[in-house]
């Protein structure tokens, strides 16, 4: 009698051969005692292997595996930084602040200075140019709602700037800019998603 | 072990979360400390490897389906990390701490001391296998793989895998003889 394989002994104790093999091994082990005894031996090993006890830890891991990993650091918004914030306030007060004068340079500049007047063809017109070269006929109509806007205005500030004062200011939001520059784009730690 | 809750804290772990990674850390310490023991036969070696192979998860967990359970790839981790390091380092068997007592129920202190001894006995035992057949007697027996799994997580041909079991197997079974007549 042919006995069975290593493999094969092996194979079935792990149950990894399909039906016919195991029914066919299972057929051979009822007849053959020498393969009995080497299955034996395995289930003895597999036994003694299954009944090795766990070892308790003697201290908690944690502490160490936390240390190892990469720092984790909450970068903030550009609202939550304070060097933002302040120097945004600081461009809203300066350019309500300047405003009346910026407006007052701006007229007399423009008054050096005369721009031609454009016009611009509409495109209704164009539609009108280009139809008979066509064999259709547009007939296009539309109307836009009437909107009117208004310019807003700003509020008038109690107060006379002079140039030293807007000088001041404007050197104020450039020391503003740099510190806030610098506070944003100052080296970072390694950051983890 | 809670499956939700672990699968939840896996959720949260992945997105960089260290609490939640540090609650898991404690729910799968044991198992992963035991998988690198059986291995290295060195209490303070094992706790490093352990150790270490959290921090691998950690950096690893966008390749790790979050679905999964952990525990099995915690442990392959160590594994695959412990014979990195046997490698490395070729440590000498060392069991000089000893071995704690079983678990409940408790033997009287004969029982006990024969358990230990035989428990020291197996250990030893697989220890004095070649690295590669600690390996797949880890994966097969210990972490209930089959075939495929262990000659996937060794990055091995299912041939090799097979023939290395069943020659571990065979050597550990003498030399659980040999140390029995001993």
């Amino acid at each position: 009698m042919k006995h069975l394989t290593e493999p094969q002994l092996n194979e079935y104790l792990d149950q990894m051969l399909d039906v016919p093999t195991q029914q066919k091994v299972e057929a051979h082990l009822s007849d053959c005692e020498g393969c009995r005894a080497q299955i034996a031996q395995l289930e003895i090993l597999f036994s003694t292997l299954d009944e090795l006890p766990e070892v308790p830890l003697t201290r908690d891991l944690k502490v160490g595996v936390l240390a190892g990993l990469p720092k984790t650091v909450e970068i903030p918004t550009l609202w939550q930084q304070p060097a933002f914030l302040a120097q945004s306030l600081l461009t809203v007060i300066l350019l309500t602040l300047t405003m009346p004068i910026l407006n007052r340079q701006f007229d007399s500049l423009s008054s050096f200075f005369t721009f031609p007047v454009i016009e611009l063809t509409s495109f209704a017109e164009i539609i009108a140019k280009l139809s008979p070269l066509f064999r259709w006929d547009f007939r296009f109509s539309f109307a836009f709602p009437e909107i009117s806007f208004t310019t807003p205005t700003l509020p008038s500030i109690p107060i006379s700037l002079d140039t030293n004062i807007v000088l001041l200011l404007i050197i104020s939001a450039g020391m503003m800019w740099g510190i806030g520059n610098f506070s944003l784009l100052r080296s970072k730690p390694e950051v983890r998603k | 072990m809670n499956i939700a809750k672990d699968r939840s804290l896996i959720k949260l772990a992945a997105q960089g979360d260290q609490d939640a990674f540090g609650k898991l850390v404690q729910l799968h310490q044991s198992a992963v400390f035991n998988v690198a023991y059986r291995m290295l036969g060195n209490r303070q070696d094992a706790e490093d490897v352990a150790q270490e192979a959290f921090v691998r998860a950690y950096n690893a967990f966008k390749n790790f389906d979050t679905d999964r359970p952990m525990r099995p790839w915690l442990k392959k981790i160590a594994t695959n990390l412990c014979l990195n390091r046997i490698k490395a380092h070729h440590p000498t068997l060392s069991l000089e701490n000893g071995l704690p007592p079983p678990k409940e129920p408790k033997p009287s202190p004969e029982a006990q001391t024969a358990n230990r001894e035989q428990d020291t006995q197996i250990r030893t035992a697989i220890l004095s296998l070649a690295p590669h057949y600690r390996a797949v007697i880890e994966l097969r027996h210990f972490q209930n793989l089959n075939y495929e799994e262990i000659a996937e997580t060794l990055s091995k041909p299912l041939s090799s895998v097979k023939s290395d079991l069943f020659r571990a197997r065979k050597m550990l079974a003498e030399k659980l003889k040999e140390l029995k007549r001993i």
